[in-house]
């Protein structure tokens, strides 16, 4: 009998403790009113990746900030505020696509921006596409993206590989090699600057991708130096890959090289210790580096609000452009009306203050037009400007006839290098 | 590339191979090999290892010190773990399966939360000091002045020339004495008899005296302390995350089973022999992927054989010869 009252008492304690966090995950969730405008972002705030997408939350929060402070915006004939839902993604891919039904059907978002990484970015994507709710990704992707609901805010390869590589090959000379992870991101970028050996009468004599885990790179290093390039062009993504960086030091490798995921999210510069990140080059689109008044600007109010910020990175500026411009669209259309709101973005958005200097909405590739920079690692790890690579449009969707325009719910498309028929003798081997 | 060239960068990758494998894999051959106990996170008191000797460094501590003293620290986080949690699990093998898996998840992530995805990392020592072999060069070990002097204005080097750290050698050398040092107090000390006593006979060797719980712990801290040690001199030359064990565990655990129980040292040295040469060779034929994954398949080819791991074996052919 005792036996049964205590178990009876637990089985109570149990029933209430599941109630009160039923309550709680209620209460916490609520359901967005008619009163705000609801913006929803997913990143990683914990987790391996959260150094890298931390700084986009704080984007995002001075992006609300700047536009709630105004006032608003004014859509249905009535003034509202932005209300920022922010969820952790806690680097767990898993997660995302949860979260963003979260976002869209407990707080009723007007637009769910997410993810980091592009499987991250997809199980996001995927969830707000079929809900036929506006997605954004804003950090570096690999671009060819075409889909109705989803737009990008941040540089692809043509803005970055193509422009930088043709200063490379212009500065170096013509043979380069490529080292690079291997999974979908790299093998795209692989895929550019075969694309840029095409365009720019550069030679790729070496191309190889590695498992992530490969962390031993005497090899490599071997041969590399035995190829001996004019310079080299690598995607090592993590905590393995990375570890050529010292190990290449250590060997006396000097040529130099050009990546594209290394500095613009990460900051390794102020991570690996002076010299093995010497004659790096990098193109971002947005770095604390970059000089001008948009850039020195946004990085003083995030180290206002953020003062133990090891780095303002390109995810804090494209954060805040994509808030900003989704702003304009809400604003221009007086809705948030989904396929109004479309309509204004695809007519074009420009945000003049964004960090990196002025950005625009390409309406039919709902991709941007934006400038980017090529960097260079010093000996001591500071960043030299080495060229404005200047405003790159985006026209690779448009050149292979492609008007996201036309593209009716569901009927989203990936595109890459290969799929363009003109670049198709670079890729015939 | 001349002839001497090639056969140096293959010694090198290859004694860089075996240094990579007898590291990540002594310390778990003493708790795996000789205690029979299957730690999964083995990798994470390699990681302590490793941050130990990073905040020592970053205080000032120079790095054989840190490196000694990451040694202690992990043997001792061993010990801690092993009265606290493995004691109860030496009869069972898949419970201490999921047991040490659970901790290994565990560890890393209060690592995560305490110090966050990524620590400064840590300067590659004599990184100066490079070997150069081939073309107009020969052979030359040469300091910042030489090398400045042989790369010349274009910075690059000579053609033919390839230039190698000697970092990864000091690696090996350490590792060669480190196994020394295990065989010698394996071998010729009273706690090596003791321990090797109590392994193969605990009931016998608690009858003769022996406390054969402190054995326990003291040889589970031995291998922690030895996976510290090893962590350490991986910090020297990797990234320092929560993860950075991870990538050893599995290659650890194959290079110990494919040296077989039977004689914990000598079946380590062979399996590195042979595992480290099998990539070795392969890589260089072919990529460094297939290197790997051939590497994964001989250890397959050599356990279908040698089921009980070469040691294994090779104490079944010796027991038939007499």
């Amino acid at each position: 009998m005792r036996a049964r009252n205590s178990r009876a008492r637990r089985l109570n304690a149990t029933a209430m403790l599941c109630a009160a966090f039923a309550g709680l995950s209620t209460t916490a969730a609520q359901a967005a009113t008619d009163e705000e405008i609801v913006l929803c972002t997913i990143d990683d705030t914990t987790g391996n990746l959260a150094a890298m997408s931390t700084p986009k939350t704080w984007g995002y929060a001075l992006a609300v900030e700047e536009i709630n402070e105004a006032g608003g915006i004014v859509v249905d004939g009535v003034q509202k505020m932005v209300k920022h839902v922010q969820y952790d993604g806690q680097s767990d891919v898993g997660r995302y696509g949860q979260l963003t039904q979260q976002c869209i059907f407990e707080d009723e978002a007007d637009v769910v921006m997410a993810g980091y990484t592009g499987a991250e970015r997809e199980a996001a994507r995927v969830e707000a596409v079929r809900n036929e709710t506006i997605f954004w990704h804003n950090n570096q992707g690999e671009g060819g993206i075409a889909d109705r609901y989803s737009f990008f805010s941040g540089p692809t390869p043509e803005q970055q590989v193509l422009p930088a590589l043709e200063w490379m090959i212009d500065e170096f000379g013509p043979r380069m090699t490529f080292i690079g992870a291997d999974y979908n991101f790299c093998r795209a970028i692989g895929a550019w600057v075969r694309t840029a050996a095409g365009l720019y009468e550069g030679d790729l004599v070496m191309e190889e991708y590695f498992p992530f885990d490969v962390n031993q790179w005497q090899q490599t290093i071997g041969e590399i130096q035995n190829i001996g390039p004019d310079f080299q062009v690598h995607c090592l993504v993590g905590g393995d890959q990375v570890q050529f960086y010292p190990q290449a030091d250590a060997a006396g490798l000097k040529t130099p090289a050009w990546s594209n995921v290394t500095i613009a999210d990460g900051y390794e510069h102020k991570i690996f210790p002076a010299p093995q990140l010497e004659n790096m080059h990098v193109p971002p689109g947005y770095i604390e580096d970059v000089p001008g008044e948009n850039s020195e600007a946004f990085a003083a109010k995030i180290r206002e609000r953020h003062p133990d910020a090891p780095y303002v990175n390109e995810h804090a500026a494209f954060g805040y452009v994509a808030v900003k411009a989704m702003a304009k669209a809400w604003a221009a259309a007086g809705t948030t009306e989904t396929e109004a709101v479309i309509e204004a973005l695809e007519a074009g958005v420009t945000v003049e203050e964004a960090p990196g200097g002025s950005w625009s909405l390409v309406g039919d590739q709902h991709h941007a037009a934006l400038p980017t920079y090529l960097f260079k690692v010093e000996a001591d790890h500071s960043l030299s400007l080495i060229s404005e690579l200047g405003v790159t449009e985006p026209s690779f969707l448009s050149d292979i006839g492609v008007d996201v325009r036309e593209f009716g719910s569901g009927d989203g498309e990936t595109y890459l290098p290969t799929d363009n028929p003109a670049w198709a003798d670079f890729f015939a081997e | 590339m001349d002839a001497f060239t090639q056969i140096f960068g293959f010694a090198f990758q290859y004694l860089d191979s075996a240094a990579y494998l007898i590291l990540a894999a002594l310390g778990l051959s003493i708790i795996f090999g000789m205690m029979g106990v299957i730690n999964m996170a083995h990798g994470e008191l390699m990681m302590i290892g490793a941050y130990i000797t990073a905040f020592c460094m970053y205080g000032g501590i120079p790095a054989p010190i840190a490196i000694l003293l990451a040694g202690v620290g992990a043997g001792i986080a061993g010990m801690i773990l092993e009265r606290l949690i493995i004691r109860h699990f030496y009869k069972q093998l898949l419970s201490s399966l999921v047991v040490t898996w659970g901790l290994s998840m565990f560890i890393s992530q209060v690592f995560l939360i305490m110090f966050g995805p990524n620590m400064p990392s840590l300067p590659t020592p004599f990184s100066d000091i490079k070997i150069l072999v081939g073309g107009e060069v020969g052979f030359a070990l040469v300091g910042a002045e030489g090398f400045a002097r042989v790369t010349g204005e274009t910075g690059r080097m000579p053609p033919g020339v390839e230039s190698f750290g000697i970092y990864r050698l000091v690696m090996f050398a350490v590792a060669v004495l480190m196994v020394v040092a295990v065989w010698l107090l394996l071998r010729k000390t009273e706690f090596g008899a003791r321990a090797r006593a109590t392994m193969d006979n605990p009931t016998m060797a608690n009858a003769l005296g022996i406390s054969t719980p402190r054995i326990y712990a003291y040889t589970f801290g031995l291998g922690s302390a030895l996976a510290g040690i090893a962590g350490g001199l991986f910090a020297l030359t990797s990234a320092i995350t929560p993860y950075f064990g991870a990538a050893y565990t599995a290659r650890a655990f194959i290079t110990v089973v494919v040296g077989g129980a039977a004689g914990v040292i000598n079946g380590l040295v062979a399996s590195v022999a042979a595992l480290g040469g099998v990539q070795t060779i392969l890589s260089n034929l072919f990529s460094v992927y297939i290197g790997f994954v051939g590497m994964i398949a001989a250890a397959f080819l050599i356990l279908l054989v040698m089921p009980t791991g070469i040691s294994g074996y090779m104490e079944k052919l010796r027991g038939r010869s007499r």
